[in-house]
């Protein structure tokens, strides 16, 4: 399946946690809960310098993306996008930040968990600000449709 | 797991097994297991059945939940 088929469009628009497989440079499997966008055809996730996915897709490029579609209700597929990654020190693109803060803060029901949640904001912060950033770019190669384990 | 891997005793898979939850930040929490798999007897209740069965063996865990977030003083 071609990652422009409609069917890995919808996975995407329905999918807020992308599951990220990565392998060390040794062959260790890596797998990682990560939030994503996808801008000019990419998926970029956001996430420290020193975070396992990040140091494994610096040294493996060759990476497997794992969507649910779960606002989509549940379905008897899972997606597993296969593609290479490239590792960004930093933030993100304005575009892609942009794109982020839409998805994961400002859509009313993700506001609405913010709000809810103001009074942790500062440690989130300071959490934040412990690491470095940076960005794990995917471009997606293959695209195919797994059956869900019962 | 790709089914064409070769898992027995002697020759332990490594595997990370994720448990998650969570769409937005203080919702987002999740559990990771790391470990291997090994060949495992099939349950007898499901004997019959077309399925391979493995034993994952732990060998270490991290756990997550955001909405937890605290200070210690």
């Amino acid at each position: 399946m071609h990652p422009d088929d409609p069917i890995v469009l919808g996975f995407i628009r329905h999918s807020f946690v992308a599951r990220v497989a990565t392998r060390s440079r040794s062959g260790l499997p890596g797998l990682t809960p990560l939030w994503f966008v996808v801008e000019g055809g990419s998926f970029f996730m956001g996430t420290s310098k020193a975070a396992l996915a990040v140091r494994n897709a610096a040294a493996n490029p060759e990476v497997a993306i794992l969507l649910d579609g779960e606002a989509a209700g549940r379905s008897e597929y899972v997606l597993r996008v296969g593609g290479r990654a490239r590792v960004h020190a930093g933030f993100p693109t304005w575009r892609v930040l942009a794109r982020l803060a839409l998805k994961y803060y400002v859509a009313p029901a993700a506001a609405r968990v913010e709000l809810a949640h103001a009074s942790q904001w500062r440690l989130r912060q300071r959490y934040y600000a412990q690491g470095r950033a940076a960005v794990i770019e995917v471009v997606p190669e293959k695209a195919e449709l797994l059956h869900r384990p019962d | 797991m790709d089914p064409g891997v070769p898992v027995d005793r002697e020759t332990p898979v490594p595997a990370v097994v994720v448990v998650d939850d969570g769409r937005y930040w203080f919702e987002l929490r999740a559990i990771t297991w790391r470990g291997c798999l090994v060949s495992a007897t099939a349950p007898p209740a499901i004997l019959g059945v077309a399925l391979s069965w493995f034993e994952f063996l732990v060998e270490r865990s991290v756990s997550w939940d955001y909405a937890t977030l605290h200070e210690d003083f």
